[in-house]
């Protein structure tokens, strides 16, 4: 197994490639073709699934008789910091509302660097930086934003 | 004269206060936010987005193109100051401007930026104004089979932009073009891709597709890479240029502005491709072409002009085909859809004040865009200092607003963090999002066309070939294709990437 033992670069794409058009070629399947004259829904995702399977297999089969890069390190640390940072403040921000939820995602995404302290300084800038934000995007430009979320109710 | 009295007609549109107020603060907001390393056009303008949503169609538009030219100036000062790129168009400023930096003369360099753009912006006005009439007419002679074909043609010149494979960017560009197929399908009313979460039932919207991959993805990516953080002092230096100097920039600039409005009207080409063509047009070609790689000011007055003029000719196809020609066109697609503008040929008759609007506010935008930046360069060069510790968490903020008020609600948040993850995980395996985006936001048109000409042709494919517009532009495609394999052109366009890499 030299494929995964070398963790090819090109053979992670292809495989990527080759994954997400059969996804794509099952799912369109289940639309109806129809033919040239009268385009079903299945019939363009049909056609795009097998160029991509296709191209998929053109780069695997590449990333197998070609001295490819390594893939490179995946940094877990701000992937796991940031997603979470996200995903938490997409639902508190209806929930808790922008008051608090806009100071936890900020507090939160800070882990997500690793040279970065949380001192007196990075709370003052989370203070500040929720002030700016209520005032800019629920005060000035009204956006229909909750300041206090549906817990608060 | 008709292109005077239309823009007669749009001078007054743009002219009054409240436009200008606009166009100034986007202006102003555009260079602020695309100042900041790493931040580009398309990150700026899908950030900024959101405070244009309250405002009246022509307003928001002319605001959102004073944003698009700020950002892309700010780019540029960027790469001038501290050699930090935010985006593709300005990798080629860098090369020449961060050495003349380097040298004391920042402000030189800035000045001969800004006054490049300005003049490229002030003649592509005029051609813009002068050529897109005849070309919307040319449109309306389109039909379904000719738009499918030039839809074709735009994708196979994304290619040439994106780093690495050919397959690599292939791919990406069909896995756009699937991704565009999510939701509701137009004609049949079945559901596709929906996974059956009825909040796709619209499909995926742009502005969280863009800002997944480059606000949440690029975030991901830069925390990675410590180096980029650090940020040289640098003296800016004297602004003003002597006379003789900008005698010296003129040619290039002329040169610049011309291949910038010859490559922005293609689809597929706009600021990128300009710079480049303009840079190395001046390497071969300019009196100071012994000076390059040592600071040569042609190859900062030539790229910004291409650059700039590449950026508003790319305009033309936007508003007259209603196709857009790169991600950043893709989403003033997206925002004037948001106010319930359908752009297309018919939209210089139907909103003749919008569409002459808009027109003269880029050359609004651009003599703005002169008059703010040299006063404020050294406000620009502290901004440029901001740490990234702190800049960060900001984007982020503004990303998940963002995207939030987009239709207040949390699953486009949670639809944002799945694309900064295929963000990240696509830069990692060093596959370009640009190719993806097009094809993405060009998808559901792409599938129209084809049924359109396929339905009055009656199922016969021969229709693309027997048309001469459609035809034309297939020949082109394939043979773009063709050159792109050709060993000679792609070890150019390898050493070209190479090149601005380092």
């Amino acid at each position: 197994m030299k494929i995964l033992q070398s963790r090819n670069r090109e053979f992670w794409v292809g495989f990527l490639f080759l994954a997400l058009g059969g996804l794509s070629f099952g799912m369109a399947s289940h639309y109806r073709l129809g033919s040239l004259k009268s385009m079903g829904p299945g019939y363009f995702p049909i056609v795009l699934s097998l160029i991509l399977l296709a191209i998929g297999l053109g780069v695997v089969f590449k990333s197998l008789t070609t001295e490819g890069e390594p893939m490179e390190q995946i940094a877990l640390r701000p992937i796991f910091f940031i997603i979470t940072a996200v995903l938490v403040t997409g639902w508190t921000l209806t929930h808790l509302g922008a008051v608090l939820s806009l100071p936890l995602l900020l507090g939160l995404s800070a882990l997500a660097d690793r040279e970065l302290k949380i001192g007196p300084a990075y709370l003052l800038y989370i203070v500040a930086m929720t002030i700016m934000a209520v005032l800019l995007f629920v005060k000035l430009l009204g956006l229909p934003i909750p300041l206090f979320g549906t817990v608060f109710r | 004269m008709d292109a005077l009295h239309n823009l007669a007609l749009g001078f007054e549109t743009a002219g009054t206060f409240y436009n200008l107020f606009y166009c100034f603060i986007g202006v102003f907001l555009g260079t602020a936010v695309g100042v900041l390393p790493g931040l580009g056009p398309l990150a700026t303008i899908s950030l900024l987005l959101p405070l244009t949503f309250g405002l009246p169609p022509e307003t928001s538009l002319i605001m959102l193109a004073g944003i698009y030219y700020g950002s892309q100036y700010g780019g540029s000062t960027t790469a001038i100051l501290v050699n930090l790129p935010g985006e593709a168009s300005s990798v080629v400023t860098a090369l020449e401007g961060y050495k003349m930096a380097r040298k004391g003369k920042a402000g030189l360099a800035l000045a001969t930026a800004a006054i490049a753009s300005c003049f490229a912006g002030t003649i592509s006005t005029l051609l813009l104004a002068l050529f897109a009439p005849p070309l919307s007419k040319f449109a309306m002679t389109f039909g379904p089979a000719d738009y499918f074909s030039l839809i074709t043609l735009g994708l196979i010149c994304s290619i040439i932009l994106a780093h690495g494979s050919l397959l690599h960017a292939l791919g990406m560009i069909v896995l756009g073009l699937l991704f565009g197929l999510v939701g509701t399908d137009v004609t049949s009313g079945v559901q596709r891709f929906t996974f059956g979460s009825t909040e796709l039932f619209e499909g995926l919207d742009f502005v969280i597709v863009a800002m997944g991959f480059f606000g949440i993805g690029d975030i991901i990516c830069n925390l990675e890479e410590t180096y980029k953080r650090t940020a040289l002092k640098q003296e800016i230096g004297r602004l003003v240029p002597t006379r003789a100097e900008l005698k010296q920039m003129l040619a290039p600039a002329v040169r610049g502005t011309l291949i910038g409005s010859v490559l922005g009207i293609l689809p597929g080409g706009g600021a990128l491709l300009s710079s480049f063509a303009s840079y190395s047009v001046e390497k071969k070609f300019s009196k100071e072409r012994a000076e390059f790689g040592t600071g040569a000011m042609a190859g900062v007055a030539g790229p910004e002009a291409a650059n700039n003029a590449g950026a508003q000719m790319s305009f033309v196809p936007m508003l007259t085909l209603g196709l857009p020609s790169n991600p950043v066109m893709a989403l003033m697609i997206g925002a004037m859809i948001i106010q319930g503008i359908q752009p297309g040929p018919g939209i210089m008759t139907a909103q003749p004040t919008l569409f002459w609007g808009l027109i003269a506010s880029m050359w609004i935008g651009n003599v703005m865009l002169l008059i703010l930046n040299l006063p404020l360069v050294g406000v620009w060069a502290r901004l440029v200092m901001v740490p990234y510790s702190y800049l960060f968490p900001t984007i982020l903020l503004f990303c998940v607003i963002g995207v939030f008020s987009l239709s207040n609600s949390t699953f486009d948040v949670y639809l944002m963090a799945l694309f900064g993850l295929l963000g990240y995980f696509l830069h990692k395996l060093k596959c370009e999002p640009a190719p993806l985006l097009l094809g993405f936001i060009l998808g559901p048109m792409m599938e129209e066309y084809l049924r359109r000409a396929l339905i009055l042709s009656d199922g016969n494919l021969s229709v693309f070939f027997t048309r001469p517009i459609s035809a034309t532009l297939l020949v082109a495609s394939v043979l773009l294709l063709i050159s792109i394999l050709l060993p000679s052109v792609r070890k150019t366009r390898e050493v070209a990437f190479e090149d601005t890499d380092g």
